[in-house]
């Protein structure tokens, strides 16, 4: 029972992180109806911001919660800029081009990022900083919780509330989704749909910086291809909750970090990485729309 | 004359040169092959020689994946899976039968022989994958149906770390070293051959018809869904070729090799030479396999792997600037001059 | 009148998405021969009449029947085989083919061909050879039908827009029909292309005995062509008729006009 607990605990944990990710995909799908592949390598690229950040703003590893807050809003605000960039200089030249150009470019840029972040900082890993250590794991009877943990997913949650709010609450948010309804329609009310578009790909792209940033504090070794498993099963988890189902990626994003604990923990450890693709055949076999499904219909 | 009248004439002189005189051509470019294998062989640097079988290695698997992301419009992002799948089965068994009969393994001819049939079991095992594969895309499209063959790549080779018969992770060293290029580069005129063949026939027309209009292509009485299955399935035996070869010229096999990097250099040629172009991605498997071993002289200067760099690069600047490729959908020779002439005579 | 010389019969035909019935029991008898009209406003479910015959969508109830062979739920390639062809609202040709290409596709699964083997044909066999000249043959003595024998080699996005039109038409003839569907034809012609259109119709009827059955807006195409024609508004067959009739029909100049405007133009009249 403790041991079914802590697989919980950790299972939640991942899978918050993943959410953070997943969002980014089901966004940028929502709107553009492209995969960014470049997405995972994003997130490599915050873990690399709150590396380098806590290192020269934080040396000698005094380490708090405000430090932990101040690197997570660098990293958040860097990867926000390449994602403007990106969305920017690779797919805005394309976006009236067949969707199979948009997808390799995607996977090109997504190349890009990872073998520059060899160049810049090696192929080895590095350890990301304790910029924010508690001393000791709380207990609860046998059942031990690492604080970390319970943060990490403190911190998701709070963020996707952000999200939420923005996303259905703000004038931003609704022009969001009139654009993801309508590029041209959109434009004709008045809504600047470039802008808006730019916005989301912001958007996403800090929340994927957030998710490095923590990942780093729980998994302390970060490499520039780290990015691409996380990456492919975001976006598993995006589909699973129905592609452009905001909610839904939360969803399947916890759904998929559970499952996998589990697998790794009960039964098969060495398939770990293979899950989520058997999952995703599994799901666009028997339920493409994914649990949550986005209307959507091709006129004949 | 009509000019509908003046096609069928040619047609009918072209029916009448019909069996052998057609594919004699292609006869005579195998024994151009294996002429120069018997000779030059010897005389060539061994690392130079290692170019050479790559191309031809990357050839067969540029012009198979070509028949499906560029003849059929799937965009299969798996290609490297089906390549281990040949690669692994082929070597599995060369090997086996090498330890076991190590004096049947001993006699030349038995070898090659024993050589050619692994290759072909290994093709087909790779297309029976294909084939799996290819059932997913009966649903999926685009965007979706690369991610799943994607992880259908993953999963062949989270499998592949897993069996210890193969070695697993350690991977499977001592494969007899059989792909000389007499063979490689036959099977690199085959899969031109076959696939070139296949693009102007009723079985390669509904290809072309699924990548330009699937629903059209269905009220057209074109069971789709079998020409991707059909696609996928004849991309994935030509993959396992390659696998096969690859693997009897490195001797040794690792799952790691197959990653989706793997897949990706062989869509960058496919891209690079045009989508729906056979001559294209054979030019762009030559262009891009010799840059890979001039920027490894490069990195041996500077330290630094640039390769990737570059082919992500040309993946983005290709699809901003040329989309289509450096050939687009038409082979070389209708860039060749006189036939251009003859174009503009035809449409007024 | 026996119940295999009708070339299609539709019988009680529903087609529900989600609570909305698109089209409900709806039932048409075709003669084998005729050009029957399917009119109705925009949104009255001509289109999902079309995709319900040629099996893109599955009818919720009812039977479809050509030439007294049950048809509903076969896959559009099936129905297609089964000598049904359509054409489409939007135009869609395999825009980066030949003319030549197009038509070939379709014949490729004309019955009355035979079927090469993958060797056979890839290794250039005589059998494979004649084949295709017979099918090349064939082919541009369609598009000399439809007019096009001088576009053979054009890439179909080339052609203009009225060929695009005639070659859709070709196309759907060289699988061999017996009876082809027409989702407006006329659209986006103008009076000399629609006043060759209404040509082809009928020449094609008489060349091939082909059954036809036409969705359109241009009222002087559906009056001058159809036999008989029926009106569909809201999913509900509202009227059936010879064109004559139909343009009488109170319920139809309501269907399109409004009441409104039908006591608008009594009042006209009276005045």
């Amino acid at each position: 029972m403790i041991e079914f607990l802590q697989h919980i605990i950790n299972g939640m944990s991942v899978g918050s992180i993943y959410a953070l990710i997943a969002l980014g995909y089901t966004m940028v799908f929502g709107i553009l109806q492209l995969i960014n592949f470049a997405h995972g390598d994003i997130y490599m690229l915050g873990a690399f911001v709150g590396f380098f950040g806590s290192r020269y703003f934080f040396p000698g590893g005094n380490s708090s919660f405000v430090a932990l807050v101040t690197i997570m809003l660098l990293a958040m605000g860097v990867c926000s800029i390449v994602g403007f960039a990106i969305e920017r200089i690779a797919y805005r030249p394309l976006r009236k081009a067949r969707r199979i150009n948009a997808l390799i470019t995607a996977v090109g840029v997504s190349m890009f990022l990872e073998f520059s972040g060899q160049l810049f900082f090696g192929s080895d890993p590095k350890f990301f900083p304790q910029i924010y250590a508690p001393t000791a794991d709380w207990s609860i009877g046998a059942l031990k919780i690492n604080p970390l943990q319970i943060i990490v997913l403190l911190i998701s949650l709070t963020l996707m509330v952000i999200l939420q709010y923005i996303i259905f609450r703000t004038r931003f948010g609704r022009a969001m989704r009139a654009v993801s309804f309508n590029h041209d329609l959109a434009g004709l009310m008045g809504i600047p749909v470039d802008r808006v578009i730019s916005f989301t790909f912001m958007l996403g792209s800090a929340l994927a910086g957030a998710g490095g940033v923590l990942v780093g504090l729980v998994y302390p070794k970060i490499e520039p291809l780290m990015g691409v498993m996380p990456g492919l099963k975001c976006f598993v988890a995006a589909v699973l909750g129905g592609i452009g189902n905001v909610a839904g990626a939360v969803v399947g994003a916890l759904f998929l970090g559970l499952a996998e604990e589990f697998l790794v923990g009960y039964w098969l450890s060495t398939y770990r990485d293979a899950l989520a693709f058997a999952i995703l055949i599994l799901i666009l076999l028997f339920k493409p729309t994914g649990l949550f499904p986005v209307q959507t219909t091709e006129k004949v | 004359m009509e000019l509908s009248h003046k096609l069928l004439a040619i047609e009918k002189m072209q029916v009448k040169r019909s069996g052998l005189t057609r594919n004699l051509p292609w006869l005579v470019a195998l024994a151009v092959v294996w002429t120069i294998s018997g000779f030059a062989t010897p005389l060539v640097n061994a690392y130079y020689f290692s170019i050479v079988i790559y191309v031809g290695i990357n050839v067969v698997l540029a012009v198979s994946l070509n028949l499906v992301n560029g003849f059929t419009g799937q965009f299969s992002m798996g290609h490297a899976g089906f390549m281990a799948i040949g690669g692994y089965t082929s070597a599995f068994l060369t090997t086996s039968l090498r330890s076991f009969y190590p004096t049947l393994m001993s006699h030349p001819f038995a070898e090659q022989g024993i050589f050619i049939g692994a290759l072909i079991i290994g093709a087909l095992v790779a297309s029976v994958a294909g084939y799996l594969v290819g059932l997913p895309s009966l649903r999926l499209k685009g965007d979706y149906l690369a991610i799943v063959t994607l992880g259908f790549g993953e999963i062949i080779r989270v499998f592949l770390l897993n069996i210890e018969a193969i070695g697993g992770a350690r991977g499977m060293p001592g494969i007899p070293s059989l792909s000389s290029f007499g063979w490689v580069y036959t099977f690199a005129l085959i899969t031109v051959f076959v696939i070139a063949r296949l693009t102007v026939t009723p079985i390669g027309r509904e290809f072309l018809g699924v990548r330009e209009d699937e629903i059209a292509s269905e009220a057209m009485g074109v069971n789709t869904t079998q020409a991707k299955v059909r696609a996928f399935v004849i991309g994935a035996f030509f993959a396992g070729i390659g696998g096969g070869l690859f693997a009897h010229f490195l001797s040794y096999l690792n799952p790691s090799t197959f990653d989706f990097n793997k897949s990706f250099d062989i869509i960058i040629m496919v891209v690079l030479g045009g989508m729906g172009t056979i001559t294209g991605s054979v030019i762009a498997a030559c262009l891009l396999t010799v840059l890979r071993e001039g920027l490894r002289s490069l990195q041996e200067i500077t330290h630094i792997d640039f390769r990737m760099i570059i082919y992500s690069m040309i993946l983005i600047l290709m699809m901003i600037l040329r989309p289509n490729g450096l050939f687009g959908t038409k082979e070389i020779w209708e860039f060749l001059p006189f036939r251009n002439f003859k174009q503009k005579k035809k449409s007024p | 009148m026996a119940l295999n010389t009708l070339a299609l019969k539709l019988d009680k035909l529903t087609i529900k998405f989600g609570g909305l019935k698109a089209v409900s029991d709806l039932s048409i008898q075709i003669p084998s021969g005729a050009i029957f009209g399917l009119i109705g406003p925009n949104g009255a479910g001509k289109t999902t009449v079309f995709n319900m015959i040629t099996g893109v969508y599955k009818p919720s109830a009812g039977q479809i029947l050509s030439f007294g062979r049950p048809i509903q739920g076969l896959k559009p390639y099936r129905v297609t085989q089964a000598g049904i062809a359509r054409t489409f609202q939007n135009i869609r040709l395999f825009k980066d083919l030949s003319v030549l290409d197009n038509i070939k596709i379709a014949m490729d699964h004309n019955p009355s061909l035979p079927k090469i083997g993958f060797f056979s044909s890839v290794l250039q066999s005589k059998i494979y050879l004649g084949n295709e000249y017979n099918k090349e043959e064939k082919s541009v003595e369609f598009l000399e039908i439809f007019k096009l024998g001088h576009r053979a080699r054009t890439v179909a996005r080339n052609l203009p827009y009225g060929d695009q039109r005639r070659l859709e038409i070709a196309r759907a003839m060289a699988t061999n029909a017996k009876l082809l569907l027409l989702d407006e034809p006329a659209a986006g012609l103008n009076m000399q292309e629609s006043r060759d259109l209404r040509e082809t119709i009928r020449m094609i009827r008489e060349r091939f005995s082909l059954t036809i059955l036409l969705i359109e807006h241009d009222m002087r195409v559906v009056m001058e062509i159809c036999d008989r024609i029926a009106v569909l508004d809201y999913g509900i067959k509202i009227a059936e008729g010879t064109p004559s009739e139909i343009q009488k029909h109170p319920l139809v100049i309501e269907a399109y006009l409004g009441r409104r405007a039908k006591d608008a133009s009594k009042l006209a009249s009276k005045t």
